[in-house]
């Protein structure tokens, strides 16, 4: 990654956008599982392994191909940050401690970080391979 | 319909403001982690807020401003990198995040209710 650019009102225009969209397809998930058991956990867990893997797939084509700022800010920073959060997940793994459901909290978080890590891995792959260079370089 | 406005506007301002925080921190990854960290704590000062506050600055601000996606991208990243020993400066890094952010949030539901 070069030095970083100097943001402009253009910039967080772009990740506000991607931000907005992500996160409104985040509420339509948790209100689409709203009432079934669980609160919260399943739907956010759903979002975050989404998000990941096509952040994944983001990273992996930028290696690849020219993708441009405006893109990896709009779908990246934008998109899938807004879809994924970690807040609700932080939240949700105190309020199992303090419930006193350390298996709960353990299970959660084991799902979510080996989850996220994994898809996130596997969406990198499959971009790779759909551009034409892999020069091995794996700041995004 | 004003709680969709509110969540609107509120999304858009917690991922600007991400962007503000990670491009301006030297090591990108350290900014994601104060993000995810200040987020969290705050989020865990609300959780006993009103349902139109927790959809609007809990979900929308909040949930925006934080990131699982870049998290996991800087944890991979790191482990990439060919300064020292690179698999445990990402493990570092996700132990650091996950201790410091349930942390955050502990002590916001404490501090909170």
């Amino acid at each position: 990654m070069p030095p970083a650019h100097r943001l402009s009102p253009r910039d967080l225009f772009v990740v506000a956008i991607g931000g907005v969209v992500g996160a409104s397809a985040r509420w339509a998930l948790l209100e689409a599982t709203a009432g079934s058991d669980g609160g919260s956990a399943g739907p956010v867990l759903l979002a975050n392994l989404v998000g990941c893997g096509l952040l994944g797939l983001l990273v992996g084509v930028a290696r690849g191909k020219s993708v441009g700022r405006t893109t990896r800010l709009l779908v990246g920073a934008g998109f899938c940050g807004g879809l994924t959060t970690f807040s609700t997940f932080a939240v949700e793994v105190a309020a199992a401690l303090r419930d006193a459901d350390p298996s709960g909290a353990v299970g959660y978080t084991v799902l979510s970080v080996a989850g996220g890590l994994t898809v996130f891995l596997l969406g990198r792959s499959i971009g790779r391979r759909s551009g034409p260079d892999s020069i091995r370089d794996a700041s995004c | 319909m004003l709680t969709g406005l509110g969540f609107v506007a509120a999304a858009g301002i917690g991922a600007a403001l991400r962007l503000v925080a990670v491009e301006r921190w030297p090591g990108d990854h350290l900014g994601t982690m104060s993000v995810n960290v200040v987020g969290s704590f705050v989020l865990g000062l609300l959780a006993g807020a009103d349902p139109t506050t927790l959809t609007i600055i809990g979900m929308g601000g909040l949930g925006t401003f934080t990131t699982f996606s870049t998290f996991a991208a800087d944890a991979i990243g790191l482990a990439g990198t060919r300064v020292g020993n690179r698999r445990g400066r990402s493990l570092g890094h996700v132990v650091n995040t996950l201790v410091l952010g349930v942390g955050a949030a502990a002590l916001g539901l404490t501090l909170g209710s």
